[in-house]
């Protein structure tokens, strides 16, 4: 029997044939003692409730989910993590090799689990069909890919089959199976203190008081931190637009997810204790969960600005005349729940001293932003901060606005040791950032042949408590209102709404899912009255011509929507058989939407393209990976370019994001903290501008604002194209600031841009200097993969390797280069209208479901979709991408929603929250790429990340419409509503 | 948090005796204990008594020793065979991972709704093994069910009868195929002698704090020879007795309405193999 003092166990385990013997507390579970304790990283953690299996690790040669055991209960036993499964089965190895040729991950947290899994099958399952692996993996959760690449690179190295040759393979990924990479959460520092969030107790309620003096004396407890204790401004990094979100609530809370206060402690016990000791009364007030009720106009204001904080309006034609001439109007309310990114990675991370520097390792898509965030609230120089973010663990939007950095900042300033803060699952569900839910009553009237003549739509985002990036939403809900049709008069009223509820970030698709889903269910409704073939009213109806940011005119919309629709139907084929007493429905979607951003705001991608004296290539930038492949992506351009053999190595330049002024990725001189200062100032003007104009604007009528529109037009678009240019022109360095980098589907857009503009000068330098060194002119010589060659005598050449050599005393050939968004109009000033974002994919989508009428099941038989990407620059890293967001919209569609009752989240865990597991999502979905080379992309690509993700809930949903023949008009649909519905 | 491992049934009773928490699989204490539990609590891990892990197969019946796996379960041809429902029960049961920790004795002693086990141990008349201070003891599950568990008691196993000619099935709805909660779950077992139902034993789970049997609806079909009308005043017989109590969405209405047709499909697979 054993039993030891002190609530310790002695445990003896043997990992990846390591003996190993420690001490430790009897409550510690095996995946924090082999991650926190023993630093085997590769056991990440998820969800603590066996649901995700990222902590799946072979226990006696069994798959076990890691978090639901105590490390005793393992004692004397054997365990490979999946860095030691080249040892523990047999076909790990060749698997690896299947997947990275496949691209089967994105942004890998899953990777590590679900390669033991998957391992495992392939040396005891009996069964190795897809359908038997699929099963195999179902413990195992992925949010990025879909499951499918996954699945056949399991199938593959079962079958035995060659690995297919890549020409460029992804290096980047190779360091997520073999589990070296680190996430912000792996970056656990031996001894840090645990720090936890106290909530809000309501959604909405007056603070009487707050008293932290029962928690601070319990026993090993560092520090309770309140807005007292704040020294800077109490400002969260949500406030991109508007300055209104506190970084701790000061009397008063909005929302659920309103920061009382945090602590750090030294055990997990002791801080959840601590938690629970601090007395806060409240004067509870009404909540407001509802857009529509916000509305009313009795309602409670949340903010200072009134519940309206953001408008934009879309006015063509003349609505009324049009209704007029219609021989059919179809009216219907469309609405979507509230969403989770769910990102496989908890949000969380920590923070250390390093000298009088500040350390923090977190999740953020703009590390600088983050950093500005922190030395706003503690008031430092920005210096002294530093932030480590190379990737994510998932994102898909969510940390485009990033809090915790504030909390962990002042837990590591105050306690000066280091500190670990990461959210569990039931917060991260039920208080972090969610997205915009959406309200939309429709009003579309057409003629008797299904064309369309006049859209009315007034379509409202809940903003939840604070504005967050909402005005970046209604945008996009206003200019794609019309989706992918011309309908010649319209009235689109925009607006986001304060409520009581969570509040929002932009999440994969942002405004355009929202939006493309209320068109196209309209359009579907109108076509079954009408007794038209949804795909020949969509054809008869689709864009005649895009326009883009620049406002040029693009002609071919309607030649590659009527392609994409083509290619769905063909490959849709014939409707198959339903299981007998299931109901079979095929839906179609077409979606025209966003990708880079709608406004003419000037922001700055930068990249550097360097070789050094043993001839190796490395791209570096200062984006983090978020898994979307451009890390690869953007050295997979410079590879082509020069015609390498190997792709270059990404390094996300932690210089360049220590440098605040961005000097290190300019082109000019070093900037004085004058002319940084300068920088900064003019930006933040032009966002708080932008925010505040909003806030005004938003109390007008749509008729009165559409007037002062026109009449802003000239001026905005005035102010807009010369701050632009001030910023190019005279301040030639300074990375962004508060406006998010990789979101909106443009990062290869952006960044493909700057690195090819990098990579035209690093080829101008180097061709000047092989022209110095052989002794002749530039025009003669030509580049190849291995240097630069003398274009009539092969032999005169000089390799990279000795160009880098001669390149002064550094030893190394570089080059900087920078893309900005497109230089345009924000308004149309004849119309009032906005321009809208720079550019636009088109695609469609077809499913083919069967239903159970008794139980409301339905089980997804076939998936196709076509998209125009413009230019194939990677065949798989596009594919993963729509397959992914296929699935990810699918799980909005059928399953997942944030639960509400009275402002509160009634859900806990991923035992709620439905993330489709591989057992709920389709197989075989086929993908076909069109090329039109229209993109603004490097060669004509387009950004691809949102897409899949924006078309196919509509899918899903119009497929549900036919079986059922009830158009169900809210997502996601549950079994129970279609049951409910017959 | 205390932790034992006892290394026999007597230690661990010993343990459990003194007010501690017996562990198996952990899958459902370690997330709740493992930063709440105060330095007072004592888990006693049971997990590992090799007498709790044994399955034994006699002529006529099975032994299921309280500590294994729903995996090792579902995987046993025997158990396949002639208790069907409890291995597709096991298989349903959250998923891969889950089901290599999770124990039989550990879904008795939850006592939550949504236990899938319950419903097919009820239909093949299961008789839990218990051990105590007193020595061992052998209790209909529905009995365990009724008045819970005995005070200072230890599930060690499970006992199943084999009766060849008995056919069980189960069948779960949760909104998702893998790590389900559980919505409904159904199960059925009847023998046909010369063509006609004999000793029909229904269940439905997830509806209140415990499955509960089915006799009005066993009633329609006790004696009687398959028609797809019979099975449809079964269906609909169960739908209608079932207690429901649980008050977390779905609703009611439509709870019932899955009873039906999950017992509505069983029943037709049943008539047809």
């Amino acid at each position: 029997m054993t039993r030891e003092a002190n609530n310790f166990v002695r445990v003896h385990l043997t990992i990846n044939g390591r003996r190993v013997e420690q001490e430790i507390p009897a409550q510690t579970t095996l995946q924090e003692f082999l991650h926190h304790h023993l630093k085997f990283r590769e056991v990440r953690y998820g969800c603590g409730e066996g649901v995700c299996g990222a902590c799946a690790v072979l226990l006696d040669g069994e798959p076990v989910a890691s978090c639901l055991l105590f490390a005793a209960q393992a004692d004397g036993r054997e365990i490979a993590t999946a860095c030691g499964l080249d040892n523990a089965t047999n076909h790990a190895d060749l698997l690896r090799e299947h997947l990275l040729a496949r691209e089967a991950f994105q942004c890998g947290y899953c990777a590590c689990g679900m390669l033991v899994s998957a391992a495992h099958h392939l040396d005891a399952g009996s069964d190795q069909t897809a359908a038997a692996i699929r099963r195999a993996l179902s413990g195992n959760l992925c949010r990025c890919t879909g499951y499918e690449q996954i699945v056949e690179a399991t199938a593959a190295t079962f079958a035995g089959e060659n690995v297919p040759p890549v020409k460029y393979p992804r290096d980047d990924l190779r360091g997520k199976l073999d589990g070296s990479v680190r996430y912000p959460t792996d970056l656990h520092v031996d001894n840090a203190l645990v720090g936890r969030i106290l909530w809000s107790e309501w959604p909405s309620a007056k603070i009487i008081d707050i008293d932290t003096r029962e928690a601070e004396s319990i026993p090993g407890v560092e520090a309770v931190l309140t807005h007292k204790d704040i020294p800077g401004k109490n400002l969260a990094g949500t406030n991109v637009f508007v300055e209104d979100h506190p970084l701790f609530a000061v009397d008063r809370v909005r929302s659920m997810a309103e920061v009382i206060a945090v602590v750090a402690a030294r055990t997990e016990i002791a801080a959840a204790e601590a938690i629970r000791r601090i007395r806060v009364r409240y004067e509870p007030l009404a909540p407001v969960t509802d857009v529509l009720a916000a509305l009313r106009p009795d309602a409670p204001q949340i903010g200072a600005h009134g519940n309206v904080i953001s408008q934009f309006t879309e006015i063509k034609g003349d609505v009324g005349a049009a209704f007029r001439q219609a021989d059919l109007i179809v009216e219907e309310t469309y609405r979507c729940a509230i969403n989770d990114h769910a990102c496989m990675e908890l949000e969380g991370g920590s923070g250390w001293l390093e000298g009088d520097t500040l350390v923090l390792a977190i999740p953020a898509h703009s590390p600088h932003a983050a950093r500005r965030a922190v030395a706003r609230a503690l008031k430092m120089r920005e210096e002294k901060i530093r932030v480590i973010a190379p990737r994510l663990g998932g994102s898909f939007g969510k940390y485009l606005v990033t809090s915790i950095e504030g909390y962990l900042a002042l837990l590591v300033r105050k306690t000066r040791r280091p500190v670990r803060l990461v959210l569990d699952r039931q917060e991260a569900l039920g208080r972090a950032n969610k997205r915009h839910p959406f309200v939309g009553r429709y009003r579309l009237g057409l003629k008797r042949d299904g064309i369309f003549l006049a859209l009315e739509a007034e379509v409202m985002a809940d903003a939840g408590a604070y504005v967050s990036l909402t005005p970046a939403v209604i945008s996009i809900f206003a200019v794609e209102a019309a989706g992918a049709y011309e309908i010649p008069n319209l009235k689109i009223l925009a607006r986001g709404v304060l409520t009581n509820n969570l509040v929002t970030a932009p999440m994969r698709g942002f405004g355009s899912q929202q939006i493309s889903f209320g068109i196209e269910c309209i359009v579907e409704k109108a076509a079954r009255e009408l007794g038209i073939d949804p795909s020949v009213i969509r054809r008869k109806n689709y864009l005649t011509a895009r326009r883009n940011g620049r406002g040029q005119k693009i002609p071919s919309s309607k030649i590659c929507l009527d392609k994409t629709m083509e290619a769905v139907i063909r490959r849709l084929g014939s409707r198959p058989e339903p299981p007998p007493g299931w109901r079979l429905g095929r839906g179609l979607a077409s979606i025209h939407a966003k990708y880079g951003y709608p406004y003419g705001f000037v922001d700055r991608f930068v990249a550097r393209v360097a070789v050094d004296q043993d001839g190796r290539f490395t791209v570096e930038s200062d984006l983090s990976d978020a898994g979307t492949g451009i890390a690869s992506g953007m050295a997979r351009l410079v590879a082509n370019y020069f015609g390498l053999k190997k792709v270059p190595a990404y390094v996300l330049s932690q210089e360049a994001v220590d440098d605040p002024s961005g000097f290190l990725f300019s082109r000019g001189r070093r900037p004085s903290r004058f002319r940084a200062g300068l920088f900064r100032f003019i930006e933040r003007r032009q966002t708080l501008t932008a925010g505040r104009l909003q806030l005004i604007l938003s109390r007008q009528k749509a008729g009165a604002f559409i007037k002062i529109m026109r009449v802003l037009a000239p001026p905005v678009n005035f102010f807009n194209k010369s701050v632009s240019g001030i910023k190019t022109r005279l301040f030639p360095f300074g990375v962004d600031s508060f406006i998010p980098r990789i979101s909106g589907s443009r990062s290869m857009l952006m960044a493909g841009a700057a690195v090819l503009h990098a990579a035209e000068r690093f080829k101008k330098a180097a061709l000047a200097k092989a022209a110095r060194l052989l002794d002749t002119s530039v025009d003669q010589l030509e580049v190849d993969g291995e240097g630069i060659h003398h274009r009539s005598d092969l032999t005169r050449r000089v390799t990279w390797a000795e160009l880098a050599k001669q390149a002064g005393q550094v030893g190394t050939l570089a080059a900087v280069g920078e893309a900005h968004l497109p230089e345009g109009a924000l308004l149309d000033p004849a119309t009032g209208n906005q321009v809208g974002p720079v550019d636009h994919m088109d695609g469609s989508h077809g499913c083919d479901l069967a239903v159970n009428p008794e139980t409301g099941e339905v089980r997804i038989l076939r998936y196709v979709a076509c998209h125009d990407v413009g230019r194939i620059l990677d065949r798989e890293t596009i594919r993963g991408q729509l397959l992914g967001g296929i699935v990810m919209g699918i799980g909005q569609a059928l399953f997942e929603h944030i639960e509400v009752s009275g402002g509160k989240v009634q859900i806990a865990g991923l035992h709620d929250y439905l993330v489709p597991t591989s057992l709920d999502v389709p197989s075989g979905v086929e993908i076909e790429l069109i090329e039109s080379g229209e993109g603004l992309g490097p060669d004509g690509a387009k950004g691809v990340g949102e897409a899949g993700a924006v078309a196919a809930p509509i899918a899903v949903a119009n497929a549900l419409y036919d079986a059922l023949g009830v158009q169900l008009t809210r997502i996601p649909t549950t079994p129970e509503d279609i049951v409910n519905c017959l | 948090m205390r932790y034992l491992r006892p290394t026999t049934l007597e230690q661990a009773i010993a343990g459990i005796g003194e007010g501690g928490i017996p562990l198996a699989g952990g899958t459902v204490l370690v997330p709740e204990l493992k930063h709440s539990a105060g330095e007072n609590v004592t888990v006693v891990d049971i997990g590992r008594l090799a007498a709790l892990r044994e399955m034994k197969v006699q002529h006529d019946d099975v032994q299921i020793g309280a500590a294994v796996t729903l995996a090792r379960l579902s995987a046993h041809a025997d158990l396949q065979r002639y208790a069907t429902a409890l291995v597709e029960a096991a298989e349903t049961v959250g998923n891969p991972q889950v089901r290599r920790a999770a124990t039989v004795g550990g879904n008795i002693a939850l006592g939550i709704p949504g236990a899938d086990l319950i419903p097919a141990l009820l239909v093949l008349d299961a008789e839990v093994m218990l051990f105590g201070t007193a020595g061992e003891e052998l209790l209909l599950i529905e009995q365990i069910i009724k008045n819970g568990m005995p005070a200072g008691r230890l599930i060690t196993g499970i006992k199943i009868n084999f009766h060849e000619s008995r056919r069980s099935r189960f069948r779960k709805f949760a909104w998702r195929l893998a790590s389900g909660k559980t919505i409904v779950n159904v199960a059925a077992a009847l023998r046909i002698e010369n063509g006609r139902i004999m000793a029909p034993k229904l269940t439905a789970g997830g509806l209140s704090k415990h499955p509960s049997r089915l006799p009005l609806a066993e009633n329609f079909l006790d004696g009687q020879a398959w028609s797809d009308s019979l099975i449809e005043q079964a269906a609909r017989a169960a739908a209608a007795e079932v207690v429901v109590d649980v008050i977390s969405p779905p609703a009611e209405k439509y709870r019932r309405k899955l009873v039906a047709a999950g017992l509505r499909q069983l029943l037709t697979e049943m008539s047809r193999s």
